[in-house]
């Protein structure tokens, strides 16, 4: 088709950093992103052991000795946050990339085989729909057992059907496209069209929507956790430590709960941020 | 009298300042027919789009007049599109499909529009409508009228879109790609059709394509049009026969019925894409004449009767 | 010598939904090595199923397609005889996969025919974008950093990197530039003569069939309406449909103003087809007989075959 369309010199854009709204989003959420990253890897070998009780130190307020105060046992807010940091972030990625490539390969599979694999895949997604990813996992753990792997394949699940949707309806229409003929012209088995083919296109939204997955994992993983499901105490976590904490507040000692809520704040707002910003530099 | 008149026409990027048209001048008098031929990438499309206030965001008029009918179209130093211009100039598009609402059926869109710009009462519009889908050759308008986009072929639906863009009844129509994605038969009855309505002689019409062999049976006049400018402007019998612009030599002797002769410079054209940063002639990338001056300067006009040629080097003759 | 091609009573019937789309209809041709036959016809008239039948793309209803002395679908079936018929496509961005490099696209049939790898393959590749006039320079660069011709121009050379004795090409200009696909033509030309590939070239562009094509074969609503030397079917249509699709191109006369002389009527809905002679509705000389009877395909004069009752 002879369309009249922007110079070449336009689509090459591509590569660079957007300018406009997405862009500041996206620059905010990689900094912080990048903080908090910086302070889990750099800080543990900086701060205290946050597992060390401390007798006699409990329910300190925040003061230069401990930034964060003390929660009930002695240990060290801030070491506990910072320590927890590792595990949240490594969790909440981990959990959106496994599903992130399950659930895209699903995807794909179903939008270009079509007929009853198809049919199977979409009414599976459409089941797991129906629940929410959090009573999904707890679900899988009350099957398998209470451990952090559970939990974790538990959260993975319950994100996978947004995956098989995107990569899906990116599937169907790459189908129709010349170079899957051309493909199989080539000499090219299904195998080779899904993975060679089909995949690397339909992959783009996927990884875009990873980002935002990766915050809503943690905010699964930690409301599980809170519960005492998957990660347990002592190990600090954001969730356990608000389980932890959440009682003192009615004493007035806020900050066991509070420095963790807002580490989480900050890593979902993240994640976020980073996903929006992608996706509407993506659209431009 | 020109009915359109556009002078010097500037269309940018608004982001990059990447200029798409340049100096872009086209005059078509009442009863005329003037074609604007360029490939894609020349700016052919945008220049329609311009003159119906119907460019993309971040596309913007930043230099030059337009006329129609005697009235401008873009007002003030930022150019603003002046709306009351789209009751001069009906535009029919390529894909008619696209062009109509696919939820609603043919007589009912007719019907809206025709009360919308003439304030006509209901039976009226009805019967009007019937009218001009007997005058674009349908000969059972009831059946047309009672149906969706979709059950007409691409034929009859851009009968339809002729028949609506006849409805507003301006003065001057633009064509860009009326034909594009027709089978050959059915384009050469829409063109025989667009040939009788123009009989009349009350309106211009500016034909927007990349065909040369539409243009050549169609226009009275051509124009030329590479890289969002201007290259050669002239009647078409010459232009044809006598082309001066080696762009205008080149295409032409890329038709299929050209016999190869000695002077053919179509060899010596090279292929690249258009350069929209060169400050002089957007051709001189690829051009066999072009010299340092080329790529430097817009190229003058050369006027000679009818015909003007821009290019530093080859005259009109 | 025995023709490279043979299509012998060729039907494709789609379901769609409850109806059914007759596509193609019994269409019968042969080409010969070294050949190229161009299906011309219009939207509905079946040339492009006939095209990727013969490419082995598309399963047919009925008929049989045969290459070299193989089924088609052995064809598309087997690795070792898949190299014998490939196909151009008419967009060519749309058959270039975007995330891949023009050098692993070119080589894309080599890695699954031969299971060469990607060392190996390198210099074939860089042979065979030369050939079509494209440099090395060409190999690192994804398809959306080239122009519709050069696109075109990689699609062949993957097309033709297995040396295959047939080629379907599916409206291989129809989305470029007219400057070049002018060029684009000569160069599928000097390439069917070193290799002596048969070509079948689908194309509604009556200019380019005249110019590539040694015989045309004119399709409507799924049929084969009449075959024969390019030059004397432009010179002397006998079909009523061929007639009014040559008077119906817009022919470059810059002094003489061409008569438009269309054909009426628009062709039917192939889920709709009529019964006897589909051309009845539109042909200027459809008499009582027309509908009685769907005219075969037979041969008037040496190598040229009509369908219509009335052979004149």
């Amino acid at each position: 088709m002879t369309t009249a369309t922007v110079p070449v010199s336009a689509r090459r854009r591509r590569l660079a950093l957007p300018r406009g709204h997405g862009d500041l989003g996206l620059r905010i959420g990689l900094l912080l992103l990048a903080v908090l990253v910086l302070i889990g890897v750099v800080g543990p070998l900086l701060l205290p052991d946050p597992n060390a009780t401390t007798a006699g130190q409990s329910l300190l307020p925040p003061s230069p000795e401990h930034l964060f105060g003390t929660d009930r046992y002695g240990r060290d807010l801030l070491a506990r946050t910072v320590a927890a940091i590792r595990l949240d972030l490594v969790l909440g990625i981990g959990v959106a990339v496994a599903a992130m490539l399950l659930g895209s390969l699903l995807g794909a599979l179903a939008g270009y085989l079509g007929g009853i694999v198809d049919e199977v895949v979409m009414r599976l997604t459409d089941a797991l729909l129906a629940f929410p990813g959090f009573v999904l996992a707890l679900m899988v753990v009350a099957f398998t057992g209470n451990s952090l792997v559970f939990m974790a394949i538990g959260v993975t699940i319950g994100s996978m059907p947004h995956f098989v949707r995107l990569s899906r309806a990116r599937a169907l229409s790459e189908r129709e496209l010349d170079y899957i003929p051309a493909s199989k012209l080539a000499g090219s088995g299904r195998g080779d069209i899904i993975f060679g083919h089909i995949m690397p296109n339909t992959i783009g939204a996927p990884l875009i929507q990873t980002t935002v997955t990766a915050g809503w994992a943690i905010l699964d993983i930690a409301a599980l956790s809170f519960l005492g499901v998957g990660v347990q105490p002592p190990t600090a976590e954001w969730g356990t430590m608000i389980s932890e904490g959440y009682s003192e507040i009615l004493t007035g000692k806020w900050w066991p709960a509070f420095f963790p809520g807002l580490f989480m704040l900050f890593a979902v707002l993240a994640f976020q941020l980073i996903g929006d910003g992608l996706s509407k530099w993506k659209n431009t | 009298m020109n009915l359109l008149a556009v002078n010097d026409l500037d269309l940018r990027i608004a982001r990059t300042g990447q200029t798409l048209l340049r100096d872009v001048t086209v005059s078509i008098e009442r009863g005329s027919i003037v074609g604007l031929v360029g490939e894609s990438g020349s700016g052919k499309s945008m220049f329609s789009l311009a003159l119906m206030g119907l460019l993309p965001t971040g596309i913007e008029v930043t230099g030059g007049t337009a006329e129609v009918a005697g009235q401008p179209v873009f007002r003030g130093a930022s150019h603003s599109y002046d709306t009351a211009t789209r009751d001069r100039i009906a535009l029919v598009s390529q894909n008619p499909r696209a062009a109509l609402n696919p939820t609603m059926r043919i007589g009912k869109q007719m019907v809206r529009v025709l009360r919308e710009r003439h304030r006509m009462g209901k039976v009226e519009a009805r019967d009007e409508a019937r009218e001009l889908l007997r005058k674009v050759g349908i000969s059972d308008p009831t059946r047309v009228e009672r149906a969706y986009p979709h059950q007409l072929s691409g034929g009859m639906c851009q009968r339809v879109v002729i028949a609506m863009a006849l409805s507003v009844k301006a003065p001057v129509l633009i064509a860009d790609e009326p034909t594009t994605g027709l089978d050959v038969t059915i384009q050469a009855q829409i063109l025989l059709l667009l040939k009788e309505l123009m009989a009349d002689g009350d309106r211009a019409v500016l034909m927007v394509t990349h065909d040369l062999a539409v243009v050549s049976s169609m226009c009275d006049q051509v124009i030329i049009l590479y890289g969002g400018q201007v290259m050669e402007v002239g009647p078409t019998r010459d232009i044809f026969l006598d082309p001066v612009h080696p762009y205008t030599r080149f295409l032409l002797e890329s038709l299929e019925d050209h016999v190869p002769s000695a002077d053919d410079i179509g060899d010596r054209v090279t292929e690249a894409s258009v350069d929209f940063s060169i400050t002089g002639c957007r051709f001189a990338k690829r051009c066999p004449f072009s010299t340092e001056l080329c790529h430097r300067e817009p190229p003058p006009v050369r006027r000679s009767g009818a015909r003007t040629v821009h290019c530093h080097h080859r005259g009109a003759s | 010598m025995s023709p490279l091609l043979e299509v012998d009573d060729l039907v494709i019937t789609y379901a769609n939904g409850r109806r059914r789309v007759s596509a193609v209809r019994g269409v019968s041709f042969a080409a010969e090595p070294g050949e190229t036959i161009a299906l011309v016809g219009e939207s509905g008239c079946g040339k492009s199923s006939t095209a990727r039948a013969v490419a082995g793309l598309e399963a047919a209803t009925a008929g049989r397609i045969r290459v070299a002395g193989h089924d088609v679908g052995a064809i598309a079936r087997d690795p070792k005889l898949r190299h014998l018929v490939q196909m151009v496509f008419q967009h060519a961005d749309q058959s270039l996969d975007q995330t891949w490099t023009v050098e692993r696209i070119v080589a894309e049939p080599l890695a699954r025919m031969h299971r060469t790898g990607r060392g190996a393959s390198h210099d074939r590749v860089v042979t065979a974008l030369a050939e079509v006039g494209l440099g090395a320079e060409y190999l690192s660069r994804r398809p959306r950093d080239l122009s519709g011709g050069q696109a075109q121009r990689v699609a062949i050379a993957r097309a033709l990197i297995t040396r295959p004795q047939l080629v379907v090409l599916d409206e291989p200009t129809a989305s470029l530039d007219q400057s070049v696909r002018s060029r684009v033509l000569s160069l599928l030309q000097s390439l069917q003569a070193e290799r002596t590939m048969t070509y079948v070239f689908i194309s509604h562009d009556l200019a380019s069939v005249r110019r590539i094509a040694h015989r045309v074969a004119v399709m409507y609503l799924g049929r084969i309406v009449e075959v024969g030397p390019t030059a004397e079917i432009f010179r002397d249509p006998k079909h009523p449909y061929t007639r009014g699709l040559l008077e119906s191109e817009p022919r470059v006369t810059p002094d003489e103003p061409w008569e438009i002389t269309p054909m009426t009527g628009e062709t039917p809905s192939p889920s709709a087809i009529p019964a006897g002679c589909a051309f009845q509705g539109r042909c200027p000389l459809a008499g009582p007989e027309c509908a009685a009877v769907d005219p075969p395909l037979i041969e008037v004069a040496g190598g040229r075959l009509l369908a219509c009752v009335k052979k004149d």
